[in-house]
């Protein structure tokens, strides 16, 4: 029983050298996880055998998986359904694209460039069809765009994008069976029903330290995520749709949310990204860089061709259409979970993976720099500062 | 002359020193002063609620030192003016001097271990070696 203290002790003092990379390089906690997690299997692995991190143990992999699970959700409940009924027909067109071209592009790249079998090449398409709406909002936020009618479409259309992801992972790699069609049906009765119980149960016994509602939602996440695996699909497909469902009370619950974040952020994802990142093979990466170079490419390149000449459609202007382009390729969160989910499930070998990972991080950090050095649009743009003014009065006053 | 003065301020012990040194500064030279707060969002983030998170505990640690320091200058008679911004730090703070004609800007140095100092290196080196006006670092007692 002391290996697996010793075991998470190992899995947390990681976690927390993380954290302060990412407070000190002022990254995300989330790369700066993966990147530690791909240091630390090469240290340990190398100073007390390639098992002693223990990454492929059950319950790190539960908790992992759970990770996985409440972050989707979270993504899913942030989307803004009064925005989005806006600018829905925009934003789903451009979203759909955003996810199919690259989809398409990647996967072709991978099997006609790259030798892949079917599965991976399609597994490699999931992946890299990715946006990532928290890294596009923050690119947005920091420039004051977020408010503007202009952000708000892109952040929609990267729900759509994502939403294409997520349905993909979910069934394109299911086998069709009559447990497919019960799960669907579970999904459809699960989603009335979460409609109709969820904003009134947590109305009444909701707020107390009894948690109720993370008990709720836990349970509910279980139960799909354990009806989606039993058909042969993803965990995350029913947690991001769960979450869309249930946007309009989470999102809004700011308390909750904040409750939720303590268990996602204190205890989960460090198990989920930092394993993310202990399957990496670093030597490998670096030895075939001209794979990681296609990966990159296919992926930069068709959601180009796929969002760009839409952009043009609805009339953006070059630049505008190049901004809205490049935030739209951008990867992160979805990217890694199709790629784990690939090798999970003996889809993609861990070479394969490590390519894939290295692409999506790549992507998150390189079309975000190109936009805001090259195409920031500048109409949008506030006069002043994009800080929100501060509430705080001069002296004198 | 020194007419117009820029406070760099990150809620350190070391920036309240800079925070005495530049009032100081401003009722000798009967300058207007303005406290800089820079804020960041976590670059390449998971989720949404990362982003927001960080920015309401920044911005609420943020003005809490913000307002001693309105406090701490209205005691010596002094009118000084906030400002919270977002984004690397010592850009953000020559980029202010740039646009608001500043004549001197005080900061506030920490002193870091040597691994900090390679993997971020200093906001106050950064803004020496670019600010457009001068610049006084005050340093630990």
């Amino acid at each position: 029983m002391e290996h697996v203290w010793f075991t998470a002790a190992i899995w947390l003092g990681l976690a927390l050298v993380a954290t302060l990379l990412s407070i000190w390089l002022r990254l995300s906690i989330a790369l700066t996880e993966i990147i530690v997690g791909t240091v630390a299997q090469l240290v340990i692995a190398a100073l007390l055998g390639s098992g002693a991190l223990g990454a492929r143990e059950g319950w790190v992999a539960f908790l992992a998986g759970l990770g996985a699970m409440v972050l989707t959700f979270l993504a899913g409940a942030e989307l803004d359904p009064d925005s989005f009924r806006r600018n829905w027909k925009e934003a789903t067109v451009i979203g759909l694209i955003g996810f199919a071209a690259p989809f398409a592009g990647a996967a072709w790249a991978a099997r006609a460039l790259l030798g892949w079998d079917l599965q991976a090449s399609l597994l490699a398409g999931v992946a890299l069809s990715t946006t990532s709406v928290a890294v596009v909002y923050a690119v947005l936020l920091e420039l004051g765009l977020n408010r503007t009618a202009y952000g708000k479409i892109i952040l929609a259309a990267c729900f759509i994008n994502d939403l294409g992801t997520v349905v993909a992972l979910g069934l394109i790699f299911a086998p069709f069976t009559l447990r497919s069609l019960a799960f669907v049906a579970g999904l459809g009765v699960a989603v009335w029903g979460l409609l109709r119980a969820t904003r009134p149960l947590f109305a009444r016994y909701g707020g107390r330290t009894s948690e109720l509602e993370a008990k709720y939602l836990l349970f509910g996440l279980f139960l799909l995520g354990g009806l989606a695996v039993w058909s042969g699909s993803e965990a995350v497909l029913p947690a991001y749709l769960v979450g869309m469902v249930l946007a309009g009370v989470v999102g809004r619950d700011h308390a909750l949310v904040r409750r939720l974040r303590t268990l996602t952020f204190g205890l989960l994802t460090p198990f989920y990204f930092i394993r993310a990142g202990s399957f990496v093979d670093v030597p490998t990466v670096i030895g075939g860089f001209g794979i990681f170079l296609v990966l990159f490419l296919a992926k930069a390149v068709s959601k180009f061709i796929g969002i760009f000449p839409l952009t043009r459609r609805y009339g953006y202007p070059h630049a505008e259409g190049m901004y809205t382009t490049l935030l739209m390729s951008t990867g992160l969160t979805f990217g890694t979970i199709s790629a784990l989910y690939g090798l999970s499930h003996g889809i993609i070998t861990q070479i394969q993976y490590s390519f894939l990972v290295a692409t999506v991080i790549a992507s998150a950090v390189v079309p975000t720099w190109v936009a805001n050095r090259f195409f920031l649009p500048l109409r949008h743009l506030p006069q002043e500062p994009a800080a929100p003014q501060s509430t705080l009065t001069s002296g004198g006053e | 002359m020194i007419t117009r003065i820029l406070i760099a301020h990150d809620g350190s012990e070391e920036a309240r020193r800079a925070m005495e040194v530049a009032t100081d500064l401003a009722v000798r030279y009967k300058a207007a002063a303005t406290v800089l707060a820079v804020l960041y969002h976590p670059a390449y983030p998971a989720t949404v609620n990362e982003v927001q998170a960080a920015e309401e505990e920044q911005r609420a640690f943020a003005e809490g030192f913000l307002r001693k320091a309105v406090e701490h200058a209205r005691l010596r008679g002094l009118d000084v003016s906030v400002e919270i911004a977002y984004g690397h730090p010592a850009e953000a703070i020559v980029n202010y001097a740039q646009q608001h004609g500043v004549d001197l800007i005080v900061m506030g140095h920490r002193g870091m271990s040597n691994l900090r100092r390679f993997l971020v290196g200093s906001v106050a080196d950064r803004v020496v070696d670019h600010a457009p006006c001068m610049v006084l670092v005050v340093r630990r007692r």
